[in-house]
C-alpha cells in the first residue's frame, strides 16, 4: 500500500516503522541477554539488576500515560503504594493469599487510575495541572494512610518471611529477578501493541492536538481514561510485588514520590513516547550510578551527586534530544541514511501551484449537485450564543441539503466561525438546535459529531505535528476501517485526491508542511472520516491565486460527490465560483441569503462589508 | 475562649507568614505570565536564601538579614545563567519539556544543597525569632513582623517596576506578544532574562527573611515550588491583589492546622483546595491571562 520508494522531503529522519523495528530489536536483545544475570554468582549483581528491573518496568509502564498520551503523571507514587498496600492489608487483616492480593492490589490500582483520570477529563484539568492533581493524589494518601491503624499508621505493615513460591516470596534472590522479567515481558508486549495499534496513532494524535483529533472522532477523554487506568493498574501490580520483596508496606517506602522522580528523568534521558527508551533509561541510569559509586566519598554524598549527575543529564537531554537516546540513535541513523550513495533520494516538494489533483479532468463543468426533491441535511434553527454580553450568533437558521455548497460571508466578527464551532460540537449555543438528517447534534461532543458524519477543518491549520502524513490521515480512517490495510488504502487515496501523493509523500511530518500542504492535509484528514458534510473554515486565507483553483476543484469534486458543504470565506472571487447559496451575516444575524448575485448586490451587504460606498461585484452576465 | 484565642493567635502568626509566601512565589507567577515557563527549580531558590542567610549568621557570626548583601547579586547571576544556559535553549519547546527542565534543575540544585550542607534540618535562632511583638492576647515574632512587613515592601516595588516603568512596560509587551515585542525592537531574551533574575532574586530574598523562624534542609527547595504552584492556580496570573491572597490563604491554612494536626495535614488541605479550586474557577481566582 504504502509506496516505499517515496523518500521522505523533509529533514534527514527514519520514517516511523523503521525506528520502531530497531527500538523493538534492542529490547529482544535485552531480554535475552539478561536471563544469563541470575547464573552470574554474585547476590549484588543480582540485586541491582533486578531493582533495574523494577525501574525499567515502571518506566514502560508510566511511558504509556506519560509518553503516549503526555499524561504527565507525578502521582504514579500513589498507584504503586495502594497496590502495595491493597495486598498488604489483604495478608495481614484478612490472610487473603498474595498472589490473589497481586490481582487485586492491580485492580484497585486500575479503578483508581480511571477515577484520577475520569475527575480530571471532567472538569478539562490538563496539563501541567494534571500533574499537579495527580501530585497531590501522590501526597495526600501517605497522609491519609498515617492516621488509619488499620493501615498501619507510621509503623507500617509488616509481612511475615516465608520461603514458599505460593506465598509470593522466597529466599533466592532470583526469585524477584525473575518475578520482574516476566513483568517487564509482558509490560513491552503490551508497549509494542499499543505502538502499532490505532490506538497508539490516537494517543500521540490526542497528545499533539486534543481538538483537532476530537474533530476526527476520537474519543480523547476515553482514550485517555483507559491509558490512564491501564498504566495504573500495571504500576499498582509492581507495588505489590516490591511489598513482598522488602516485606514491609510503609507510607515512606511504598509510597515514596522519590521513586517516579526517578522514573520521568530515565524515561525522558531513554526517550519519552518511545518503545526502548524507557528501559534503556533504566539501565543507563543504573550505569551511571554505579559509575559513581566508584567515586570514594560518603554513601550520602554520593547518592546527592548521582542525583545532581541525573538532574544534569535530564537538562542536557531535554534540551539536545527531546527523544532522549532514542532520539539520538536515530538522528545518527538518519545522518547515515542521508550520506551520498545510501539510495535515498531527498527530492524537492513540488510547489502547491504546479500541483494538479486527478480530479481536474472530472470537474470541469460540474454544477450543482442538488436535487430538487432531498429533503434538508443539516437544519440550524433560531441558533443563539453569547459569550458574555457580546452576542456572538443571534438566531440564526438555515438549511443545508445534499450536494450543495452554502458559504457564509460578512465581516469578521459576524459570528461565522461561531456558527461552525457550534454545528461541530466545539461550543454549545445557548438557545437553538442544530440537527443532522433528523438527529440532534448541539450540544454533544466534538467527537460524536463526527461519528454522526459532520466533519470540519480548522481557520488556522492544525496538523498532527508530530505524526507523519499518512499517519495524520490514518488517525482519521482507522476509526473507520477493520483493518489496516483498509485504513492504509484509504488514507493512501484521500491523500492522492488532495494531491498531497505523490508529493510531498506519506512519510513526510506534519510540521514540514507549507501552508497550502497543510490546508490540503486538513481536507485529506476529514475527509478520511466519511463526513456527508463538510464545514470548512477559510480554507483560501493564505493561498496564492495559483493555489486557490485545485482547491476550488475539490469542493466541486466533493459536492458532486454528495457532499454538502458549509464554507466560511472572504475571497468574493471563490464566493462566486463555487457557492450553491450564500448567507450573509452581520453581528450574528442573517442579513441576506440567496444566490451569490443576489446577496453580493444587496446594499444591506455591502453596507456591512464595505460601509455603504462601492460595490462588492459588478452585476455580471449569468456565469452558469 | 481558649479555642478563640488559639485560632487569633494562628491567624496572626498565618498572616504574617503568608504575606512572606506571597514574595517568595511571585518570581514563580512572573516567569510564567511572561515566559510561559513553569520554573520547578523556584523554590530552589528560597532554600538557597534560606542557606546563605544560615551561613551569614553560623560562619560569619552575623545577623542573617545581612545575607540580602549576598543573596541579590548570587541569586540574580545563578537566575540569569539558569535562563541563557537552559530557558533560551529550550525556548519554542512544548510546555511539558520546560517543566521537566526545571524538574531536572531542582533536582540538581536539592541534591547540590544536599552535598554542601547535609540532610540536617537546620533552623536560626536570634533574639527576633523568640522577641514577642503582641496586641493584647495575640503575638507574633519579631521577625514575624519583619519578614510580613518587608514582603510588602518587596512585592510593592515589583509591582512599580512592572506597572510604571519602561523596563515594565518592555516586560508587559514581551508576555503579550513576544514577537510583537521585537518587532518593536525589544530584546526579548534580555528582558526574559531580567524578570527571571529579578523573580529568582525576590525569592532569595524571601528566604532570607524566613529563615530566623523556618527550619531549612534541602527538600524544602521542592515545597516551596509547589507553594508557589499552588499560589499561581489560586491567584492566576499577573495580579498583585491574587498573589496577596493566594500567600495570606497558605499561611493561614499552615497556621491553623500547624495547631491542631500534624504539619504534614496543611500541605494535603491546601492542594485538596486547589484542586477543588482548579475543578470551580481553571482561570484562578482573579486570573488574567498575563501580566
Amino acid at each position: 500500500m504504502i509506496d516505499k520508494s517515496q523518500a521522505p522531503n523533509s529533514r534527514a529522519k527514519w520514517p516511523g516503522y523503521l525506528a520502531r523495528k530497531w527500538q523493538i530489536g534492542v529490547a529482544i536483545f535485552a531480554l535475552v541477554a539478561l536471563p544469563v544475570v541470575p547464573y552470574v554468582n554474585d547476590p549484588y549483581w543480582v540485586t541491582l539488576i533486578s531493582a533495574t528491573l523494577m525501574a525499567a518496568y515502571l518506566n514502560i509502564v508510566w511511558n504509556w500515560a506519560g509518553g503516549f498520551a503526555g499524561l504527565l503523571s507525578l502521582g504514579h507514587a500513589a498507584f504503586f503504594g495502594i497496590g502495595g498496600y491493597t495486598a498488604a492489608v489483604l495478608l495481614h487483616q484478612y490472610d487473603v493469599n498474595p498472589w490473589l492480593g497481586m490481582v487485586a492490589g492491580a485492580t484497585v490500582a486500575t479503578v483508581s487510575g480511571a477515577a484520577v483520570a475520569l475527575a480530571a477529563f471532567r472538569f478539562k484539568v490538563r496539563g501541567f495541572y494534571f500533574a499537579l492533581l495527580t501530585f497531590t493524589a501522590a501526597l495526600v494518601l501517605p497522609a491519609m494512610v498515617k492516621t488509619s491503624s488499620f493501615l498501619g499508621a507510621t509503623e507500617g505493615i509488616f509481612l511475615p518471611l516465608k520461603d514458599d513460591v505460593t506465598q509470593l516470596q522466597m529466599f533466592d534472590r532470583r526469585f524477584f529477578f525473575w518475578t520482574y522479567y516476566i513483568m517487564i515481558l509482558v509490560a513491552l508486549v503490551v508497549t509494542v501493541a499499543i505502538d502499532r495499534s490505532s490506538l497508539g496513532r490516537q494517543l500521540r494524535a490526542v497528545k499533539g492536538d486534543e481538538d483537532a483529533a476530537e474533530s476526527l472522532g476520537v474519543p480523547a477523554a476515553r482514550l485517555r481514561v483507559i491509558i490512564m487506568s491501564l498504566s495504573a493498574g500495571f504500576t499498582g501490580l509492581a507495588g505489590t510485588v516490591y511489598t513482598f520483596q522488602t516485606l514491609l508496606a510503609h507510607t515512606e517506602t511504598t509510597f515514596d514520590t522519590g521513586r517516579f522522580f526517578l522514573v520521568i528523568i530515565s524515561t525522558m534521558i531513554g526517550g519519552l513516547g518511545t518503545v526502548a527508551g524507557p528501559l534503556i533509561g533504566a539501565f543507563f541510569l543504573t550505569g551511571v550510578r554505579e559509575l559513581i559509586d566508584k567515586v570514594p566519598v560518603s554513601s550520602q554524598k554520593a547518592a546527592a551527586v548521582s542525583m545532581m549527575v541525573y538532574g544534569l543529564l535530564l537538562i542536557g537531554v531535554g534540551i539536545m534530544f527531546p527523544r532522549g537516546i532514542v532520539g539520538m540513535v536515530e538522528g545518527v541513523g538518519g545522518f547515515i541514511g542521508s550520506l551520498p550513495g545510501r539510495g535515498r533520494k531527498h527530492t524537492a516538494t513540488v510547489s502547491a501551484a504546479q500541483y494538479r489533483s486527478p480530479i481536474v479532468a472530472e470537474s470541469a463543468g460540474i454544477g450543482f449537485g442538488r436535487t430538487k426533491d432531498d429533503t434538508p441535511e443539516l437544519v440550524v434553527t433560531g441558533l443563539t450564543k453569547r459569550f458574555g454580553g457580546l452576542l456572538a450568533v443571534d438566531d440564526v437558521s438555515f438549511k443545508l441539503y445534499k450536494g450543495e455548497i452554502v458559504v457564509l460571508i460578512g465581516p469578521n466578527g459576524a459570528g461565522k466561525s461561531t456558527i461552525l464551532e457550534i454545528c461541530s460540537g466545539f461550543l454549545k449555543p445557548d438557545a437553538g438546535v442544530v440537527t443532522f438528517k433528523g438527529k440532534k447534534i448541539s450540544g454533544q461532543p466534538p467527537h460524536k459529531v463526527n461519528r454522526m458524519g459532520i466533519g470540519r477543518t480548522f481557520q488556522k491549520t492544525r496538523p498532527f505535528e508530530n505524526l507523519t502524513i499518512l499517519e495524520n490521515v490514518l488517525v482519521a480512517a482507522g476509526l473507520r476501517s477493520a483493518n489496516t490495510t483498509e485504513a492504509t488504502a484509504k488514507a493512501m487515496e484521500c491523500l492522492r485526491l488532495v494531491g498531497l501523493v505523490p508529493q510531498p509523500g506519506p512519510e513526510a511530518l506534519g510540521s514540514y508542511l507549507s501552508t497550502g500542504q497543510r490546508k490540503r492535509l486538513e481536507i485529506a484528514r476529514v475527509l478520511a472520516t466519511d463526513a456527508g458534510i463538510l464545514l470548512v473554515d477559510e480554507p483560501f486565507g493564505g493561498l496564492d491565486e495559483r493555489s486557490q483553483g485545485p482547491l476550488i476543484d475539490l469542493l466541486r469534486y466533493l459536492r458532486h460527490t454528495g457532499c454538502g458543504i458549509v464554507l466560511v470565506e472572504h475571497k468574493l472571487s471563490v464566493v462566486e465560483a463555487v457557492a450553491d447559496r450564500v448567507i450573509a451575516l452581520d453581528s450574528g444575524r442573517v442579513i441576506q441569503e440567496g444566490t451569490p448575485q443576489e446577496v453580493l448586490q444587496n446594499r444591506e451587504v455591502i453596507e456591512a462589508y464595505l460601509g455603504g460606498a462601492g460595490e462588492l461585484v459588478k452585476p455580471a452576465p449569468n456565469r452558469h | 475562649m481558649l479555642e478563640l484565642k488559639i485560632i487569633s493567635q494562628a491567624l496572626a502568626v498565618g498572616v504574617f507568614i503568608g504575606l512572606t509566601y506571597a514574595l517568595v512565589t511571585l518570581g514563580f507567577s512572573l516567569t510564567f505570565g511572561i515566559m510561559r515557563v513553569i520554573n520547578f527549580a523556584h523554590g530552589a531558590f528560597v532554600m538557597g536564601g534560606m542557606y546563605l542567610a544560615l551561613k551569614t549568621f553560623q560562619d560569619l557570626g552575623m545577623s542573617p538579614y545581612f545575607a540580602v548583601i549576598f543573596a541579590i547579586p548570587i541569586a540574580s547571576a545563578v537566575g540569569g545563567a539558569v535562563y541563557r544556559l537552559v530557558f533560551v535553549p529550550a525556548s519554542g519547546r512544548p510546555l511539558e519539556t520546560q517543566f521537566i527542565l526545571g524538574l531536572g534543575l531542582a533536582i540538581f540544585f536539592e541534591n547540590a544543597a544536599l552535598y554542601l550542607f547535609g540532610a540536617d534540618i537546620v533552623a536560626v535562632n536570634i533574639d527576633l525569632s523568640t522577641h514577642r511583638v503582641a496586641v493584647a492576647d495575640v503575638g507574633i515574632s519579631a521577625a514575624q513582623l519583619i519578614a510580613g512587613c518587608a514582603s510588602v515592601f518587596m512585592i510593592a516595588v515589583v509591582a512599580f517596576v512592572i506597572y510604571r516603568t519602561a523596563f515594565g512596560r518592555q516586560v508587559r509587551a514581551v508576555a503579550q506578544d513576544p514577537q510583537a515585542a521585537q518587532m518593536c525592537g525589544i530584546k526579548v531574551h534580555r528582558v526574559n532574562m531580567a524578570a527571571f533574575a529579578l523573580g529568582v532574586t525576590t525569592a532569595a530574598i524571601g528566604g532570607v527573611l524566613l529563615i530566623p523562624f523556618t527550619a531549612v534542609s534541602p527538600p524544602i527547595g521542592l515545597a516551596f515550588s509547589l507553594k508557589a504552584f499552588i499560589v499561581l492556580v489560586v491567584a492566576g496570573v499577573g495580579t498583585v491583589p491574587g498573589l496577596l491572597v493566594a500567600g495570606l490563604f497558605l499561611g493561614i491554612t499552615e497556621s491553623l492546622t500547624a495547631a491542631y494536626l500534624p504539619s504534614a495535614w496543611a500541605q494535603v488541605f491546601e492542594l485538596v483546595a486547589v484542586v477543588l479550586l482548579l475543578i470551580v474557577r481553571p482561570q484562578g481566582l482573579f486570573g488574567r491571562e498575563t501580566w
